[in-house]
């Protein structure tokens, strides 16, 4: 026994991890095992007919470092006379740490056991005689597989029914029990077995029978060394027969590329020939049409078998391009739990079926028209055809690739681009929606400039959803799908057509650096461009923005909490003025403006505001004189003393206005005073205003606004031919959009109260 | 030893992480979380219909270290989980009686 140990472990140490090294230690095994027999032979009563047998994986002639040793002993001896030989075999090899699993049975009772177990049948039909009387192994063997013979119809049956856990496309297969792995083959051993009625240690004759090809065969043959040399690398490693990521990054044998392309092999060969057996195809037409293809997808998980099959054959290479190869291409990455290919065909079922269990989903499924959910369904099946050759962004690398796919699927031009589209994005849901703040306007804005198009929100959606589920059970959840779904809610709104929110972010994307080139040599003030919101710079020139920057640099440095900058230029129609101002941001601070305009005599035609970066906010109002008389020093003068004092709160600008509305406004509102609130914007609540000018009211407005506990975080006015139209866009004091209906309910009956 | 325990905006989990890389915390464990405080539930509008968010996802992170980094592990998250806005989370430190490194044996501190 010390001798087989040392050789044992020697041969452990040494050995290529092949299906040779596990031929060499079941022999090495057989030899030491007869050895002992024979020398525990002298304890049994004389004219003993005893025989050792080596059962299952082991009596098939090939042991694994972890395997057990399955022995049977088969005499016509009582268990109590047996018991000192059998005790003689086992404890050396109990005391050796190896794992044995034994039955002492009369061949009566072997056979017997065959017939009601199905297991002890299968572990027999591969059974050896390795030592004590061979006529008697013999006949037990050819006895069972007699047997099984005669039941064949009902033991093909249970075969048939065998559980076969997992997929032969798991990145962490099981090589022994799992689709794919050593009992498929042994499976096909024992079918062999079954159908000749004779001990079978390979399904080789399963060709005469035509149940199996010699090509078939031949793959069989090499797909089951490739997995043994596998499993004696992971049982080395202490892992059994599951292949880890970090057992399979080990393998030196064998590449695991080809190890999961030897459980592909095994796999389908397993059902064909089940599918031969049965008289029922398993197989797809050979030449895969785009509408079965589909109608397979949109069919749900059931069809997985079909497509996997259709795709592991090369059917569906003429739609997919090197699907046969995808298939089993092994890609690990966080999460992943399947190949490529098997990912994606998953992906491509869960768009037609499962996905729609989301409500949000729902909507974006019912968004879809029929030709823009079969495009959906293709971009799940091709996204990720740019991971065939690596490299950086396969989203990228596969758009050209998925387009063509799109066409051979016979869809439309403008189709086939979506398909590109939703490829080249798939993963900027997902990335975005746990990155990025989706609170922030300007988060959701890069995001809607990165997608473009609103028409790619819907079909994004659901290729997200089915990619992370097909993904792996920690890729998406709940906690995913809220996420995922405030993105989309938010994303779509700033793609309307009323946002267009694509154009913002790439507008205010060449404003800023046109700007920060202005401001090349002025580094101090990049950081006010850096961090503006994409809104403001979107409205703005980049010489204006250096304007504002460096504006709010002075007002910065004088770090007065009442402290104002102001700038004055030429407006943009003769008489009219253009009056930045930039003021540390406050509660009331726009309607305090407005009022200290108004009292200096200066009707504001048009208004830009802004919170800016560091609390700044940087207010523009294009403004002309109320009366006839010309703007000069003085007016500009009057107008700092008159914001100085009410930033001060040195100036009562209610009852200022009130008096000088009484000099100067005579005339009555035209037309009644309309107040909207609008609250689709996911962001702000936008307050729109039409009514008929009048001193201060612009003043009235915001101060209606701040007294509601809100505040005004961009504003716009308009004033044509006396009549005025003020949008506002309202958030609460921490700059979340209002939810409280109540609040917003009574700023509007106050507002429409106005004249 | 104190237990500290944050519940942060899912955008902030790599600049907290970071935050208390830089003070030398290199472990802790973080759960992907649904819940709301004042900041509670909230309408959305998709493709024209309404939806009520009752529970909004958040990270929770645990961290447990020594008495005298509690109150740095404590700044590091306010600071680096800040957005100035409704709903960017709690900080919660708790007493921690014990701690045992299971591979080594180590108890207390030298486990953490």
């Amino acid at each position: 026994m010390r001798d087989y140990l040392h050789k044992r472990e020697t041969l452990l140490r040494v050995a290529v991890p092949s299906i040779d090294s596990a031929r060499q230690l079941a022999a090495l095994t057989d030899r030491v095992l007869a050895d002992m027999a024979l020398a525990a032979a002298s304890k049994l009563p004389p004219r003993t007919r005893w025989s050792l047998l080596a059962l299952g994986g082991y009596g098939s002639g090939a042991l694994l470092p972890g395997s057990d040793l399955d022995l049977l002993v088969v005499s016509n001896a009582s268990s109590s006379a047996l018991r000192p030989f059998v005790e003689d075999i086992l404890y050396p090899l109990w005391d050796a740490g190896l794992n044995v699993g034994h039955q002492v049975r009369s061949r009566r009772e072997q056979i017997a056991a065959c017939r009601e177990d199905t297991a002890t049948m299968t572990s027999t039909l591969t059974a050896r005689v390795i030592a004590g009387d061979s006529d008697l192994g013999d006949q037990v063997i050819a006895t069972c597989a007699a047997d099984a013979r005669k039941r064949r119809t009902s033991v093909l049956a249970a075969l048939g029914e065998r559980e076969r856990p997992g997929s032969p496309y798991l990145l962490e297969p099981d090589l022994k029990e799992g689709a794919g792995g050593r009992r498929d083959f042994d499976e096909l051993t024992w079918t062999a077995a079954v159908l000749t009625g004779e001990r079978q240690s390979d399904p080789s004759a399963l060709i005469k029978a035509e149940l199996l090809t010699t090509l078939e065969y031949e793959r069989l043959i090499g797909a089951a060394e490739i997995v043994a040399a596998a499993r004696w690398e992971t049982h080395l490693s202490g892992g059994g027969s599951l292949m880890s990521l970090e057992d399979a990054d080990a393998l030196s044998a064998v590449h695991p590329q080809d190890v999961q392309k030897a459980l592909a092999d095994t796999h389908h060969t397993l059902l064909a020939v089940r599918g031969r057996i049965g008289g029922t195809s398993s197989e797809l037409d050979p030449v895969c049409t785009p509408d079965k293809v589909i109608e397979l997808c949109r069919a749900g998980r059931d069809s997985l078998p079909l497509l996997e099959k259709a795709a592991w054959s090369g059917a569906l290479d003429a739609l997919v391009p090197a699907m046969s190869k995808l298939i089993t291409l092994r890609r690990p990455g966080i999460a992943h739990q399947l190949t490529v290919g098997a990912h994606c065909l998953l992906a491509a079922t869960l768009i037609g079926s499962e996905v729609a269990a989301d409500t949000l989903a729902t909507r974006s499924r019912s968004a879809l028209a029929e030709a823009e959910l079969t495009a959906t369904i293709v971009s799940a099946l091709v996204h990720d055809i740019g991971k065939i050759n690596g490299g950086i962004d396969h989203g990228e690398l596969g758009a050209a690739p998925a387009r063509e796919s799109a066409l051979l699927f016979q869809l439309s031009a403008q189709d086939a681009d979506l398909v590109a589209d939703l490829v080249r994005l798939h993963l900027v849901l997902a990335q975005s929606a746990s990155s990025v703040d989706l609170d922030e306007e300007d988060s959701i804005l890069r995001v809607a400039s990165a997608v473009g198009e609103r028409r790619l929100v819907a079909p994004l959606h659901l290729l997200t959803i089915a990619d992370s589920i097909a993904t792996g059970p920690s890729a998406w959840s709940d906690w995913h799908a809220a996420l995922v779904g405030k993105l989309v809610t938010r994303l779509d709104a700033a793609l309307s057509p009323g946002v267009e929110g694509a154009g913002i972010a790439e507008h205010a994307r060449q404003v800023r650096t046109a700007a920060l080139t202005a401001l090349d040599s002025e580094p101090d003030l990049h950081a006010f461009v850096t961090e503006a919101p994409l809104r403001y710079l979107a409205g703005r020139t980049a010489e204006e923005i250096v304007g504002h920057a460096r504006l709010a640099a002075r007002l910065a440095a004088r770090n007065l909490s009442a402290a104002f900058e102001t700038l004055v230029t030429m407006g943009p129609i003769q008489g009219t003025h253009v009056v930045t101002i930039a003021a540390f941001d406050r509660p009331g601070l726009f309607a305090d403006l407005a009022g200290a305009f108004a009292l200096t005599g200066l009707d504001i035609l048009n208004i830009e505001a802004v919170s800016g970066s560091s609390h700044i906010a940087l207010d523009t109002f294009v403004v002309k004189s109320t009366t006839r008389a010309a703007t000069g020093t003085s007016t500009w003068t009057n107008l700092e003393r008159h914001i100085d004092a009410s930033l001060r709160g040195r100036l009562s600008l209610g009852v200022r206005l009130a008096e000088r509305a009484r000099h100067y406004d005579v005339c009555a509102p035209t037309a009644p005073t309309s107040v909207n609130m609008e609250t689709e914007d996911p962001f702000a609540v936008v307050l729109t205003i039409k009514a008929s000018d009048r001193v201060g009211l612009l003043h009235d407005i915001a101060r209606a606004v701040t007294d509601s506990g809100l505040d005004i975080a961009a504003a716009t006015a308009i004033v044509r031919d006396g009549r005025v139209k003020d949008v506002f866009r309202l958030v609460d004091p921490t700059g979340a959009k209002p939810d409280d209906p109540g609040l917003l309910g009574q700023l509007a009956m106050r507002l429409r109260e106005m004249r | 030893m104190k237990k500290i325990e944050a519940i942060i905006k899912p955008h902030k989990l790599e600049d907290v992480k970071e935050a208390l890389n830089a003070l030398g915390i290199t472990g802790m464990t973080a759960y992907e979380v649904k819940g709301f405080g004042r900041q509670k539930g909230h309408t959305e509008v998709y493709r024209g219909a309404e939806y009520t968010v009752d529970f909004r996802p958040k990270v929770k992170i645990e961290i447990v270290v020594d008495d005298a980094l509690a109150a740095k592990v404590e700044d590091a998250i306010i600071e680096s989980g800040r957005t100035e806005k409704i709903g960017d989370g709690k900080v919660f430190t708790y007493d921690c009686e014990g701690a045992v490194r299971i591979r080594t044996g180590e108890r207390g501190p030298d486990a953490l």
